[in-house]
């Protein structure tokens, strides 16, 4: 299995900033909230792959386990909205839609890959692999973008972690600190749950206001 | 007892906090009895003496020791003000937390992990978004979007100052670290643009988290980029002071004259509040010793009147409540009182005289040296429009029937009131008291850099 990893998190490798691009591009576009936490979820699992060669024992652990502190915090979240969903179906409950249409937040995907491409041809970023620029630039830039487009908390707190994947790669290449690791991994915990704590409030809302208006 | 018990104690307390948080009286026990106790812990711990935990300097030194009794006293204030409204259970255990995690960011020695864990105690009061009305869950989300984009700037910022001093003839790396502190600061201290984030927040119901924001919040950022000026000079300079000056101004300006068009009283004391947040950055980073006494006289008195208009709105909606259930007394007496205290809260926050929002205007000014009138009018326009938007606000507020379900605890919020209002006034009464209050070591700035 080590191996494996190992061969794969090296930043030669394209497939991996292949399914990277795709993923963020998933999770920019789709409005489903549940199949943009799926693609989160594969984004991080990849940038957390491609960290694995660079990074010490230590800090691949405090990774993975930030990665399942998220994963479980969003799934019970997930969880308690269905459930409250399936107990009293409203329209309401669905979290403010966005203001603006697939189509306009694919070509702001495009536009993302195009800046992150141009960022590593023009600017001399004075990383080892323009692979790893490229990757540093497409996080960034896309985090940038679901922020920008994001019409709910829990979108926010998803591009808030993305934006936060890109420069923990930079960090990664700058000689880590175990203590600022963890604090980093701590605070994306943190992020996780003010994320999705936002999106009960809003489905908490929408359905006050449901009723309100039915009164 | 040692310095990081200030911040596991409220850690712990909070955990404890959010699991009972369906029991109220537990939860507004033991969230005051934490912040209590931090008060305690904090004036009996010796001063200037190191310990270590988790391999970190904790220390803590007069200037700490006063900002943290400061952030405790707020806090139990603010929750005592909570646990009249029906946000006390989303409220407590974040702010508690948040208090905990901000103890941290006050004690640690070093000033590049007091700044990565500032953005962690400020993602914890996002939890503290109440469901209702729905313009604070946008501002909550706007805030998160936010406050964790400029945690990159500071370790850059650092790791260049380190190059300059290893090549103290690349000029260039120092002033471009220095200009790199001006956008988390002005994002942290939610300066304009950013400046409607809280306003969004606050909007329609007692506004706690964003008084949270605005009484505890501001004062770390404000000592954190003091304490970064007064460790590495050379980020002290004149360029980096006339950014965040102008950016006190404009945020001044803008958010008073936006007061006018606020439709609810949270949102004008909103305005008004960063409105004095500007004027008083603009005395921190005047460049002398009496415009920062007269910032941080001005922020002393901004959070005292923060404090009386949030519990005169918590006291408005429990008095409306009250006044619902029971119309035998046809004179809503709760409800003048609770209005007047607002009104007295908002008007010291925009400069009126003689409370004391007029009095660090004054000394601010003298400081500013400005030889034209346009800093005069810029202030007076800022202060016109709070005051028109306090009218509109006040009114509607008479008029509004306001629903609250919250208990007998409401009761309690009018002794408080009486004596925050008797704070203000001697605020405003005793202005040389008041900054005498202040540590020397906080009223220290080194000399302008050269860069």
């Amino acid at each position: 299995m080590l191996p494996t990893l190992l061969s794969l998190s090296s930043f030669h490798a394209p497939q991996l900033v292949a399914g990277l691009v795709v993923c963020g591009a998933v999770l920019l576009i789709v409005s489903d909230h549940r199949l943009a936490i799926l693609a989160f979820f594969v984004q991080r699992l990849i940038v957390v792959t491609l960290l694995w060669a660079i990074i010490e024992a230590p800090l691949r652990v405090m990774n993975i386990i930030a990665l399942a502190a998220i994963a479980l915090v969003c799934h019970i979240t997930e969880w308690r909205l269905r459930r409250a969903e399936i107990r009293e179906p409203l329209h309401a409950h669905q979290a403010r839609p966005s203001l603006t249409s697939p189509l306009f937040r694919a070509l702001a995907a495009a536009l993302g890959l195009l800046v992150a491409y141009g960022l590593v041809q023009t600017c001399n970023l004075a990383l080892p692999l323009p692979m790893v620029a490229f990757t540093v630039g497409w996080l960034v830039v896309n985090g940038l973008l679901i922020l920008s487009l994001a019409g709910s908390g829990l979108r926010t707190g998803l591009g808030v972690l993305t934006f936060a994947d890109g420069c923990r790669i930079l960090y990664a290449l700058w000689q880590p600190s175990l203590l600022v690791w963890g604090l980093w991994s701590v605070c994306d915990v943190l992020v996780a749950l003010a994320a999705c704590h936002l999106r009960s409030a809003e489905v908490a809302a929408a359905g006050n206001k449901s009723t309100g208006g039915r009164e | 007892m040692r310095p990081y018990w200030l911040s596991t104690l409220p850690l712990a307390a909070a955990a404890v906090i959010y699991i009972g948080r369906r029991q109220r009286i537990l939860v507004i026990g033991l969230g005051l009895a934490t912040i209590l106790t931090c008060v305690d812990i904090s004036l009996e711990l010796p001063l200037d003496e190191v310990t270590f935990f988790l391999g970190q300097q904790w220390t803590l030194d007069q200037g700490a020791q006063a900002l943290l009794v400061l952030v405790y006293v707020t806090t139990a204030i603010l929750l005592a003000i909570a646990a009249t409204t029906e946000q006390v259970e989303s409220f407590c255990a974040p702010a508690v937390a948040s208090a905990g995690l901000l103890s941290a960011v006050i004690l640690l020695h070093s000033l590049l992990l007091s700044f990565v864990l500032l953005p962690m105690a400020l993602v914890v009061l996002v939890l503290a978004a109440y469901p209702s009305p729905p313009s604070a869950v946008r501002g909550a989300s706007r805030f998160l979007a936010w406050i964790t984009l400029p945690i990159l700037c500071l370790p850059v910022a650092f790791e260049l100052l380190e190059r300059f001093a290893l090549l103290p003839d690349e000029l260039a790396w120092a002033s471009l670290a220095a200009l790199l502190v001006v956008p988390p600061m002005i994002i942290w201290l939610t300066l304009f643009p950013f400046h409607g984030i809280t306003r969004l927040w606050a909007e329609g119901a007692p506004p706690l988290a964003p008084a949270f924001l605005w009484v505890v919040k501001d004062w770390v950022v404000i000592w954190l980029l003091l304490a970064l000026w007064r460790r590495t000079p050379a980020l002290y300079t004149e360029s980096a002071i006339a950014i965040l000056g102008i950016a006190g101004l404009v945020t001044a300006v803008v958010s008073g004259i936006l007061a006018l068009v606020q439709s609810s009283p949270s949102a004008v004391l909103a305005c008004a509040a960063m409105s004095e947040l500007g004027i008083a950055l603009q005395g921190v980073t005047a460049g002398s010793v009496n415009g920062l006494e007269g910032g941080l006289f001005l922020l002393i008195s901004r959070s005292a009147a923060v404090l009386l208009a949030s519990s005169a709105l918590a006291a408005i909606h429990g008095s409306a409540a009250r006044e619902t259930e029971s119309s035998a007394n046809p004179f809503r007496w709760r409800r003048l009182v609770a209005l007047v205290a607002f009104a007295v809260g908002v008007l010291a926050l925009a400069g009126m005289p003689p409370l004391g929002g007029f009095v660090g205007r004054r000394h601010i000014y003298a400081a500013l040296r400005a030889e034209e009138p346009y800093l005069f009018l810029a202030w007076l326009s800022a202060s016109a429009g709070i005051v028109l938007g306090l009218v509109r606000a006040v009114l509607s507020l008479w008029n509004t029937k306001v629903q609250s379900s919250s208990g007998r605890a409401r009761d309690l919020l009018f002794p408080l009131l009486v004596c925050l209002l008797v704070l203000c006034v001697w605020i405003a009464l005793h202005p040389q008291a008041t900054v005498s209050l202040i540590p020397g070591s906080l009223r220290h700035l080194p000399p302008l850099s050269p860069l």
